[in-house]
């Protein structure tokens, strides 16, 4: 080991924990306003009631859900890419994974807040909890609204442990190297590592069985959240397509999300050694890849829904095309395939600045898809007499800013408290390349010892 | 008994005072090697058998088995018609089903390696840590008597360990 | 699920309409109001489609100016057998009764407006703000209805509080229900007659002869839904 090298990267990861600049402090300054901004237009909607949303009927559902599913479609940035990366030994994914585990966990606590937030009746949401009590009554497991419950639940745990199972020897390397309440603090998270081989086979071993079983439940998640909608007999959302329609848009906007924050972490910590340009070009190819597959899912669900002619489904169509959501509908198809696509595809494009470009698109274009699917099929129900539309009103547009500063405030005190780039695993990384051939981390340790 | 520890700069002088240690009469449960980057454990070693795979599966089952009787003999308790569906209704029961099962073998992977690990207990080790943070890799061992102390001295000094 | 046929104990709702004989009017309208307790939200909530009508004349125009013809239906909770708004209440707020109603739990009801979403009748209303009635509407109100809360869903209940008088009435008689004892507010307020109501498994009620009728039908049929709200075609259109 170079411990001049260690040392370096110690200092470099570390630096965004030991220093405090004025760019960070802005940062929280900023979002802490605007969450406060959500907090209290919350405050207002409870007092009042949720009429001071711009909700009507038919339309019950607009801002709120495209924000639960905006939300937990940008959480499987995290878990289920690096997860994929780890399973598949993708050795470039090790300066990535937490940066992008922690959007994970963040995104899902915002998005799970929805729900709640959304709720008539805020105050009782725990009556959607299954335990014993006084009220005498138990949830309706035949609800997706409960599948939500237990889906969320899971992967939210899941990707906790997740996140902090690979943290634990920084936590120790933190612990190690401070004083006072700081090592108390670490002292306690770091929960007695020591860095014994046996703890390193331990932790490896329990990491790769957590990578496998959270796949599957990364997947189930957002497909449980379409269903929210499919099994719905709602023209337009009665689709059998909507579960991996879902899940490729929530992988989709949550690579887009992660090489936004990926930008903005390396230029503010100054990590430009460590998320090089190989990492965005290789999101990059990720990103286009859903790209494709999102226009491929969006072309099938439409060009069906046409053809099919069905008079119910034709006009939700019909309001989509050519119809008052119109502008929308394309303004998504240009930041979802027709900017980012061809940025992507060329290599010249395909840079930090291109990738990032393309990221915002998509996120913005994924945001209005969200809405797109679930506004105009609400204004349009089956009886034409009943046909409504929706406007949002400042409360709904407070909660949204709020829910976007509350992300960056968390994603600011983690960065604060943790390093977001994996210190042991970025050393060992750097191990396992200086050795010659397709080596493992067992095969270096071998040779580095001369067994 | 009291413990000696030596810290080096390179993992195959660690090694080989490992080995050394071993041949000195030093079993692998006296010894113990710490680092700030991973490093793999001897195959043939004892405690290299871990049963967190196993465990996760048997939180798997629990937690499937939990949701199963949970759905179910809440909804016969409610024994409320819903849209026509039957009271007990194995189509959506399923999800929850999955979801309970991947959270129980989740939490039991969890349970398992942090016992394993022998994380959240007091041991060797805490005094080494600052050492550990510089990139050295410490090797500790357990003397028994004062004879086996300088045995290990030895070994160390030989391997070009810097005592602490 | 209730079978209509079905030779059950309880009796079985159900409502008749017939449009050949609604003129439009609204009376049934004004009468569900009051019968009901509904909220009166006024005119800019009404502008912004927050109006709560339990029961609604829907006209669709037909035909081009000046041959213009105006159908109308009464549109109410069609009290479906297999209603979609039930299974999705993640509280158990709306279930299926074994009158074959489809009941509403405003107590239980935390306002996922799940229901209201997947309801293809848009007959499911929500109380966005606290009720109101401006005076003097607050002194008509109805003692045997409760007041919903802002928050929670609200619709049709065949005027569950009619039905339960009728029933114990025919239980004080020592008889069957039979068609008399059960009339709800819309039903009783018709002007031209154009409502029955009764227990369609009583073969010899006049809802269940009126389902026999070649004009009978129901709204989306063919969703499955089974609604318990039978339509009696136009004669011109049968």
């Amino acid at each position: 080991m170079d411990r001049a090298r260690d040392e370096q990267i110690n200092r470099d990861l570390l630096r965004s924990v030991r220093e405090t600049g004025w760019g960070w402090r802005i940062v929280v300054a900023i979002s802490g306003m605007g969450l406060m901004a959500g907090v209290a237009a919350f405050a207002y909607q409870w007092q009042e009631g949720i009429g001071v949303w711009g909700l009507n009927r038919p339309v019950m559902w607009a801002f709120d859900i495209t924000n639960f599913v905006f939300w937990i479609g940008i959480s499987h940035a995290g878990t289920l890419i690096s997860a994929i990366l780890r399973v598949t030994g993708a050795g470039w994914r090790r300066p990535v994974t937490r940066c992008a585990e922690a959007i994970t966990v963040f995104a899902l606590m915002i998005g799970a807040l929805f729900p709640i937030i959304h709720l008539g009746r805020p105050w009782v949401f725990y009556w959607l909890v299954p335990y014993p009590n006084e009220r005498g009554l138990w949830p309706n497991f035949r609800s997706p609204l409960i599948w939500d419950f237990f889906a969320i639940n899971a992967y939210l745990m899941g990707s906790l442990i997740y996140l902090y199972l690979p943290l634990i020897p920084d936590l120790a390397l933190l612990r190690d190297t401070s004083r006072g309440l700081r090592k108390r603090i670490y002292s306690v998270l770091s929960a007695g590592w020591r860095g014994t081989a046996l703890q390193w086979d331990r932790l490896e071993k329990a990491v790769r069985v957590m990578a496998v079983i959270i796949i599957p439940v990364a997947v189930s998640v957002h497909t449980i959240v379409s269903w929210d909608f499919a099994m719905a007999i709602q023209p337009m959302w009665h689709s059998t397509i909507f579960g991996p329609y879902f899940v490729a848009g929530a992988i989709f906007s949550g690579i887009a999300a992660l090489i936004i924050a990926m930008a903005a972490l390396r230029r503010v910590f100054h990590l430009e050694n460590y998320l090089k340009p190989v990492h965005f070009n290789n999101l990059g190819l990720l990103l286009l890849t859903m790209s494709l597959i999102w226009f491929y899912f969006t072309f099938s669900e439409y060009l069906t829904t046409w053809y099919g002619n069905e008079p119910m489904e034709k006009a939700v169509f019909q309001s989509k095309i050519s119809g008052p959501y119109s502008p929308l509908f394309f303004a998504m198809v240009a930041c979802c395939f027709l900017i980012p696509a061809p940025m992507l595809a060329i290599k010249k494009l395909r840079t930090i600045t291109g990738t990032v470009i393309a990221s915002a698109c998509v996120v913005v274009g994924m945001w209005i898809e969200r809405f797109l699917i679930i506004v105009p099929t609400l204004s349009h129900p089956r009886l034409t007499f009943n046909w409504g539309s929706y406007k949002p009103t400042w409360v709904e547009i407070a909660i949204m800013t709020g829910s976007f500063s509350y992300f960056v405030l968390l994603y600011a005190v983690f960065v604060k408290m943790f390093p977001i780039v994996s210190v042991w695993e970025f050393k060992e990384g750097l191990a396992s390349q200086t050795q010659p051939g397709p080596a493992t981390d067992k095969k270096v340790f071998r040779a580095a010892s001369g067994d | 008994m009291h413990t000696k520890a030596g810290a080096f700069d390179k993992v195959n002088e660690a090694t080989m005072a490992m080995n050394r240690l071993r041949m000195e009469g030093f079993t692998p449960k006296d010894i113990t090697m710490m680092s700030s980057e991973p490093l793999p454990l001897d195959e043939d070693d004892e405690k290299s058998r871990s049963l967190i795979w196993l465990f996760s599966i048997l939180g798997g089952i629990l937690g499937g088995v939990g949701a199963t009787l949970l759905t179910t003999l809440a909804s016969k308790q409610m024994n409320l018609v819903t849209g026509g569906m039957p009271i007990v209704a194995p189509w959506a029961f399923g999800i929850i089903v999955f979801e309970m099962s991947a959270l129980g073998a989740i939490l039991a992977a969890l349970g398992r390696m942090v016992y394993e690990a022998r994380l959240l207990r007091r041991g060797v080790g805490a005094e080494y840590g600052s050492v550990v943070a510089q990139g050295k890799i410490v090797v500790a061992v357990d003397c028994a008597d004062e004879t086996r102390a300088q045995n290990a001295e030895r070994v160390f000094a030989s391997c070009g360990a810097e005592m602490i | 699920m209730m079978n209509e046929t079905e030779k059950t104990q309880k009796p079985q709702w159900a409502m008749a309409i017939d449009l050949d004989r609604c003129t439009g009017c609204e009376a049934c309208v004004v009468a569900c109001r009051i019968e009901n307790n509904i909220a009166v939200v006024g005119p800019e909530e009404s502008a912004r489609d927050r109006s709560m009508n339990w029961i609604r004349i829907e006209r669709y125009m037909e035909g081009e100016f000046p041959d213009v013809r105006v159908r109308f239906r009464p549109v109410l909770c069609q009290h479906c057998q297999e209603a979609p708004c039930e299974p999705v209440c993640p509280v158990y707020a709306t279930y299926h009764t074994e009158e074959g109603l489809n009941a509403q739990v405003y107590n239980r009801c935390v306002g996922t407006r799940y229901c209201a979403n997947n309801c293809p009748y848009s007959v499911r209303f929500f109380n966005f703000f606290d009720p109101q009635w401006p005076a003097p509407l607050e002194k008509s109100l109805n003692p045997e209805v409760s007041i919903r809360t802002r928050g929670v869903m609200e619709k049709c209940t065949f005027c569950i509080q009619r039905i339960r008088k009728g029933e114990e009435k025919a239980r004080d008689e020592d008889r069957a229900v039979r068609d008399g004892d059960v009339i709800p507010a819309c039903v009783g307020s018709c002007p031209t007659k154009a409502m029955y109501f009764g227990n369609i498994a009583d073969s010899n009620s006049e809802v269940a002869r009126l389902a026999r009728s070649n004009r009978a039908e129901r709204l989306m049929e063919d969703l499955g839904t089974e609604p318990r709200v039978i339509y009696l075609r136009k004669r011109d259109q049968a």
